[in-house]
């Protein structure tokens, strides 16, 4: 009975101790957010932008 | 890949602040916080100069270096944005940025500083095109609707450009060339070197 009692009073006391060892490891320099998807094609968007350029950003 | 930027040709600026304006307008920024702000070198001296500054979207960004949490990353448009809910306010961009782009919106009573804020090119953020979040962390995104940066759009003298890189510096290489033919030796001599603000940062040529 002893030891029963001893052994409780031990196991709670250690896994108060217990530390993971699992660390996230990040790359440096990478982007961690959201995926910035567009709508639509963006090779449909690109020549509305030339379009869109030619005909508000034309010199004068 | 298109490579955005914008250049501000500063014979051609005015100083009206009409894209200042726009800017703020467009995206309802926040009180305090300038994503485009104009400056005046050398005010009141003979040949003082004028530029609309933003974030240049740089190909090689000093702020995407610097970040801490990895908040940046560049669109394959070439837009340098950021994700505001990584974003831990640090600072170090706005150390990093030679330009003054980065800025932080000041909350609550005493002022803490908020997660930065800056130029988006008009092409929003992360979140989902045309949603309400976007709208409200980042502002309108005028690029996935087809359109370009506003404050370009109304520069009254086109001295504002944004677009891909290769049609901008078509235009300022005709521009130069033109100037260059003038009689004017001030001039002539103004012009000899390469667009302002497009290469890394911190590197020469």
């Amino acid at each position: 009975m002893r030891w029963v009692c001893l052994l409780l009073l031990i196991v709670p006391v250690l896994s108060g101790c217990y530390e993971g060892s699992d660390v996230t490891l990040h790359e440096a320099h990478k982007y961690k957010g959201k995926d910035d998807r567009h709508v639509g094609d963006p090779g449909y968007r690109r020549e509305q932008l030339k379009l869109r350029f030619e005909t508000v950003q034309s010199d004068r | 890949m298109a490579r955005m930027k914008f250049l501000c040709d500063e014979e051609r600026c005015i100083e009206c602040n009409a894209c200042v304006t726009a800017c703020k307008n467009e995206h309802e920024v926040p009180w305090g916080v300038n994503r485009r702000r104009v400056v005046t070198i050398d005010d009141g001296l003979p040949g003082e100069k004028t530029i609309s500054v933003a974030c240049m979207h740089c190909s090689d960004a000093p702020c995407q270096a610097v970040c801490p949490v990895d908040c940046f990353y560049t669109t394959e448009d070439g837009v340098v944005l950021h994700d505001k809910d990584l974003c831990i306010g640090c600072g170090y961009c706005f150390y990093a940025c030679p330009f003054g782009a980065p800025q932080y919106p000041q909350d609550g009573a005493f002022g803490a500083r908020g997660k930065m804020d800056k130029c988006t090119f008009c092409a929003g953020g992360p979140e989902e095109d045309h949603s309400e979040e976007e709208f409200k962390k980042y502002g309108r995104n005028r690029l996935a609707e087809g359109k370009l940066p506003l404050c370009a759009e109304m520069c009254s003298t086109k001295a504002l450009l944004a677009g891909d890189a290769d049609m901008v510096a078509d235009i300022f290489r005709e521009r130069v060339v033109r100037r260059a033919d003038s009689d004017n030796p001030d001039l002539q001599r103004r012009h000899q070197g390469k667009p302002w603000g497009w290469d890394a940062a911190y590197k020469d040529g």
